[in-house]
């Protein structure tokens, strides 16, 4: 087994662990996005009673 | 506005249908999914790293493949992911045509993005696993032929839904497009049995039992629930944020009508209001 295949399995969970974070990132950015588009047009205490 | 109880009990034997349908309301499904997140993320966290644990850890390398089989760890769990979210957003599909749920086309909506990185992740580990084992980055073999044309489908969703600007056409369209696509997921799975192909055919859900060594399975199996557990964590953030979009845009169109309702019914429902 060449050691030089480490590289590949070390890239697989590198581009598995960002693709992930970037989607965990994207959808906490999205709803940080929207709470203030809410805020801004007085819809964010629906959305806090909602939460309740 | 929305007058039902805010405060549901979680489903028991006796009450479970009923309740469950209520969590079928955009409202309601909120104050869900606050509730469960922090249990599901936790339960993915513990999942994904005991099996992490066991891929690096405790499974041995194949006698043939070596180390590089641990890419199997991500690929195969990602693989499973990218066909179970379709199928999903076929459920959904079904939920907006036949019953034209808002929260069915909004679940859809939100599913599609996961399921297109899900589908990624599958795509590039394979090519990362297969230039090692098979000494190239890609063939066109029917499996990873009909892979690469669910990930397009996905895009094709994606790209639908940023297109089409009222919602409830843009539903009507990508659900029809889902359910056309769906064609697709037998051609996946089965195409390693239908044609002669350089993918290996399954060694996991087949008949007759696995024929994967028990001490590379069971990490396997608990990425695989870590996956899934992940994909459902993500799932419910998402379409929590597509059901505040709605809401986003039902004020705005509030807000630049002066007020008035003037938008039609079916959209304010299509919007997350609820009666």
């Amino acid at each position: 087994m060449s050691a030089s295949h480490w590289g590949f399995i070390l890239a697989s969970y590198l581009v598995c662990a960002g693709v992930i974070g970037g989607m965990i990132l994207a959808i906490a950015l999205d709803y940080r996005r929207l709470r203030r588009d809410l805020a801004r047009l007085g819809g964010l205490r629906e959305h806090q009673d909602d939460q309740a | 506005m929305n007058h039902l109880p805010r405060e549901l009990p979680f489903p028991t034997a006796r009450n479970r249908p009923v309740d469950m349908l209520k969590y079928a309301n955009p409202t309601l499904f909120l104050g869900l999914v606050a509730r469960l997140v922090p249990w599901l993320a936790g339960a993915t966290a513990v999942t994904l790293a005991v099996g992490l644990w066991g891929a690096f850890f405790a499974a041995p390398a194949d006698y043939q493949q070596g180390e590089t089989v641990r890419i199997m760890y991500i690929h195969v769990p990602a693989a499973w992911l990218s066909t179970f979210c379709y199928a999903t957003m076929t459920a959904s599909a079904l939920g907006t045509l036949v019953w034209r749920h808002p929260l069915a086309d909004a679940a859809q909506k939100a599913a599609a993005p996961i399921g297109a990185a899900f589908t990624f992740i599958c795509l590039v580990t394979g090519s990362l696993w297969g230039k090692p084992m098979w000494g190239t980055w890609w063939v066109w073999d029917a499996r990873l032929t009909s892979v690469l044309v669910l990930f397009v489908i996905y895009l094709g969703l994606i790209a639908l839904w940023r297109t089409i600007e009222e919602p409830s056409r843009a539903a009507r369209a990508a659900a029809i497009l889902t359910l056309v696509g769906v064609v697709n997921l037998p051609i996946i799975k089965f195409s390693v049995d239908w044609w002669n192909t350089l993918h290996q055919p399954a060694s996991v859900f087949r008949l007759g039992g696995p024929t994967i060594a028990p001490s590379m399975l069971w990490p396997l199996l608990v990425l695989a629930l870590g996956f899934t557990l992940l994909f459902l964590t993500l799932h419910l953030l998402a379409t929590r944020n597509e059901i505040l979009r709605r809401r986003v845009r039902r004020l705005s169109i509030q807000a630049a009508t002066g007020g008035s309702n003037e938008a039609p019914a079916h959209r304010l429902s299509a919007t997350g209001a609820t009666p």
